[in-house]
């Protein structure tokens, strides 16, 4: 079997080719220069140095982070687009267990720490046992002062290696007295022990396709880490005092909406009804209202503001109505829909209801029919 | 019988997922093209990691959909092309690292192409007979020229925005404006309420002869009106500054380009890129030409779009001349077109 | 700290080439001041000093444009749209920073926390009238206060 393996995880890239078990060829480049102009002609270099071509090799591999996001991304980019043109499987093999592997045969605790900005580090803690790597614990991203207190209470040698020594090696050291450092030749991932986990994933039966291969960042993107620390959806009981603006989103989203008085009586005089609100951003997104007669649940409205459509908000509510249903102990939940609302008919679906009728002509407005949907629970 | 040639394009410069097949340079098999709009609307722009993730996410699949759809092998293919600037570095590189990874695996040549001509020949895709020279105007979110079109793949650049493109001044109007994201398109239609002769907006024409654009003082004079407006306690009316906005950078846009298509007496005036989707854009250039006897081409919307088809279409030129790229091709952000 | 008057446009493209006679590989120089203030002029002027023969336009759109034909490659950053600091990190800024060109950053005082210490700061300012920008510069580090020492000394007769 032939495996070509790349990483190109850290500032250093390198490709390896391990054939029927042998390291054929290796190649590891640090000039500081960008990865996508070299990455190809480096393949190129691992894999005719072995006398063979591109559509010889069995199985293609790339670590798939933590890392540098973009140095993370080039590599898949060429794994994905080599595999896709020859129709190989790929595996992909998580970062930290790359470096683990350097140290292959080590006898104490294995830390490979990643840099990942501002004072932290990627990390997990590995130990060999006879040739298989555990995991004893893992850090995900961390500030470098919490991993070496995190640290302190083993008391076997803990080898540190990945581009996180560069930055801390001197701070690990006047902390840990049990710190070891990887050499110079195994301190940054090798495309060698991607190709070396990538024959056991291989064993295991662990393949995908180019079109499944995901990263592994750890990190959500700081415009995603931003936005939902500023936009976190609550869904609470809906007060009087709301009313005004949910009959604004009713206006804003029925051609007959309801008035302010259909809403007053709902909150405030119909024992049966159960009216929730989405609240983002200190107002009101979204609403939902039902009725609670006998054993059934009748929703007779979901609304989301213009501003906050396509965010799920619609999802979350509809969610939450199905779980008020099942605490009051009803079995089965039905609403209408207009025949041409198809995006609310998808989301109704996607929650497990099912069209089970009509009602010819329901919409005044438009002699429109309404679907009646059901769900039983 | 003279083989066809068959070229797999590829074009992720922004917040696009495209691929393409192209036959013969004019004839499209398949153009799929997966937005990610609705994740970045909510950032109030792109987000270039997440534009670089969710492209990473998408290209296999979408490479597929456009194989597929064009019930083509990868052996009837002769090249890949690929986008490789300008744009955002990090998006490009998933694009021209993929291609570069399928030219790669089936040892077939990779065709570096420039994303602004690209956009020129959405109108070799559109109009069938179309052929060069003529003028033509390329504006979007990124750039703003008039290029005089000598042949396929030789351009003289007639004139360049100085300052900000075309597109972003619409966006950061736009945004000012809180209409959201894009701004093109939300400017394009909240004007239509509007009075484009409500504030007399500057135009900017520089210097007698220049075919360069400045919209960077357009964008103060917006800014400064708004402020002014806020500070008086007076009501903005959204739909007369974006209409009037919009009226002073279409005025400018039209012009130049009418004056160069006289000049170079181009029997064509040609629109391309996303500011080409502008209705009013569409509807002054048409009256400005009608008067001078040339005749308005501009592509269907989603030729004007960032797509693959274009950049299949123009790498078949290069190809046919045997201009091909290097496997250790770079993303460059602002490639030129200069050659 | 050096202050320096520029009564228009044209001028302050003299001052960003003035400045590129004592940039050195791996600088980093950070550009503040609202929309309108002659940040991107400014820029062109140091390219332009540089040697630099391509045309310099505002990165709004791509947020980095990168110049290499000049006698040092220019690394042009606008990060007005940008949310956080964070953002920038992910760009791999940082392999810029120590690269072996030049930076310039517009709108700096966004992701002024990841950048680092030593750089040039350049607040640009509008002065008395319309066409007025007071420009005052900054030195954080050694070899850009010899970098303000220089241009004090060479200022032109130009006041």
């Amino acid at each position: 079997m032939k495996v070509l393996a790349i990483d190109t995880s850290t500032v250093a890239a390198s490709a390896a080719l391990i054939q029927d078990g042998s390291l054929c060829c290796e190649y590891f480049l640090n000039d500081g220069k960008k990865h996508s102009e070299k990455i190809i002609s480096i393949i190129d270099y691992v894999i005719k140095s072995c006398g063979l071509e591109a559509k010889d090799i069995d199985v293609f591999s790339c670590s798939i982070g933590p890392g540098s996001f973009t140095g993370l991304r080039v590599g898949a980019s060429a794994i994905k687009g080599i595999a896709q043109a020859l129709g190989k499987p790929i595996t992909g093999i998580p970062t930290l267990e790359v470096l683990a592997y350097n140290l292959r045969g080590f006898k104490g605790l294995i830390c490979p720490i990643i840099d990942a900005q501002r004072e932290m580090v990627y990390s997990t803690l590995f130990r060999f046992e006879g040739d298989t790597l555990l995991k004893i614990k893992d850090f995900s991203a961390i500030v470098i002062d919490d991993l070496i207190c995190r640290l302190g209470p083993y008391d076997d040698d803990i080898a540190f290696l990945g581009d996180g020594v560069f930055l801390y090696q001197n701070k690990i050291k006047n902390s840990l007295k049990n710190a070891r450092f990887a050499d110079v030749g195994n301190i940054l991932p090798r495309a060698s022990s991607v190709a070396s986990l990538a024959i056991i994933k291989y064993k295991e039966g662990h393949l995908l396709w180019y079109n499944d291969l995901r990263l592994d960042y750890i990190r959500k993107s700081q415009a995603e880490v931003e936005y939902e620390k500023n936009h976190i959806v609550t869904i609470v009981n809906m007060k009087a005092e709301e009313i005004d603006e949910v009959v604004e989103i009713e206006g804003l989203s029925f051609n007959n909406p309801w008035s302010y008085e259909s809403f007053d009586f709902e909150i405030n005089k119909n024992n049966l009804s159960r009216y929730i609100v989405a609240k983002t951003d200190g107002r009101i997104a979204g609403y939902a209202g039902t009725w609670l007669v006998f054993d059934e649940m009748h929703v007779t409205n979901i609304a989301v503001h213009p501003d906050y459509r396509n965010r799920g908000i619609g999802n979350k509510l509809v969610e939450e109505i199905i779980n008020i249903a099942r605490e009051s102990g009803l079995k089965r939940i039905t609403l209408e829909v207009r025949n041409s609302n198809n995006q609310a008919i998808c989301l109704y679906e996607k929650n497990g209801f099912k069209a089970e009728g009509f009602r010819k002509k329901y919409y005044a407005d438009t002699g429109e029919d309404a679907i009646i949907m059901w769900k039983e629970l | 019988m003279k083989k066809d040639i068959n070229i797999l394009a590829i074009e992720t410069s922004c917040d696009e997922t495209s691929s393409s097949i192209v036959k013969n340079g004019r004839e499209v098999l398949s153009n799929i093209i997966s937005s990610q709009i609705d994740i970045h609307k909510k950032f109030g722009g792109v987000v270039p990691e997440v534009a670089s993730r969710k492209h990473l996410e998408r290209i296999s699949d979408v490479i597929d959909l456009a194989m597929n759809e064009s019930k083509m092998k990868y052996k009837d293919l002769d090249a890949i092309a690929v986008t490789y600037g300008p744009g955002l570095v990090g998006a490009l590189l998933i694009g021209l690292t993929t291609a570069k990874g399928l030219a790669y695996g089936l040892n077939i040549p990779l065709v570096g192409v420039n994303h602004i001509e690209g956009h020129i020949f959405a109108n070799f895709i559109q109009y069938k007979d179309l052929e060069p020279p003529f003028v033509c105007l390329v504006a979007s979110g990124g750039h703003s020229h008039i290029i005089n079109v000598l042949n396929y793949g030789n351009y003289k650049i007639m004139g360049r925005t100085r300052d900000d493109a075309a597109g972003e001044a619409f966006d950061k109007v736009a945004r000012t404006l809180e209409l959201g994201y894009p701004g093109g398109p939300l400017i394009d239609k909240i004007s239509k309420k509007g009075k484009a002769d409500a504030i007399d907006f500057p135009r900017s024409y520089l210097e007698e002869g220049s075919y360069d654009f400045s919209f960077s003082g357009l964008k103060s004079s917006v800014l400064n009106h708004i402020n002014t407006m806020k500070m008086k306690g007076l009501e903005i009316n959204a739909a007369d500054i974006a209409a009037s906005f919009q009226e002073s950078v279409v005025d400018v846009l039209a012009d130049k380009l009418v004056w160069a298509a006289i000049e170079k007496k181009s029997p064509y005036a040609v629109l391309a890129g996303g500011v080409a989707a502008n209705s009013r854009l569409r509807e002054l250039l048409t009256e400005k030409c009608k008067e001078n006897n040339i005749k308005v081409l501009y592509p269907d919307p989603i030729l004007c779009t960032d797509n693959a088809a274009m950049i299949g279409s123009a790498a078949y030129y290069k190809f046919i001349k045997g201009e091909t790229s290097s496997l250790n091709l770079n993303a460059i952000p602002n490639l030129s077109l200069s050659l | 700290m050096l202050k320096i008057i520029s009564k228009s446009l044209d001028e302050t493209i003299r001052i960003g080439m003035d400045l590129s006679k004592h940039v050195m590989p791996g600088d980093l120089i950070c550009l503040t001041g609202d929309l309108g203030t002659g940040k991107t002029s400014f820029t062109k002027g140091l390219g332009k000093g540089l040697g630099i023969t391509e045309y310099i336009t505002s990165p709004t759109y791509t947020i980095i444009n990168e110049y290499y034909s000049g006698r040092i490659p220019l690394y042009h950053f606008d990060v007005y749209r940008l949310g956080s600091a964070d953002e920038m990190l992910e760009l791999g800024c940082d392999e810029y920073f120590f690269g072996n060109g030049i930076t310039v950053l517009e709108w700096a005082d966004n992701v002024l926390d990841i950048l680092p210490e030593e750089k040039l700061c350049i607040i640009m300012n509008v002065g008395n009238n319309f066409d007025e920008r007071i420009i005052t510069m900054k030195a954080y580090g050694d070899k850009y206060k010899t970098i303000l020492k220089e241009m004090k000394n060479s200022e032109s007769p130009r006041n």
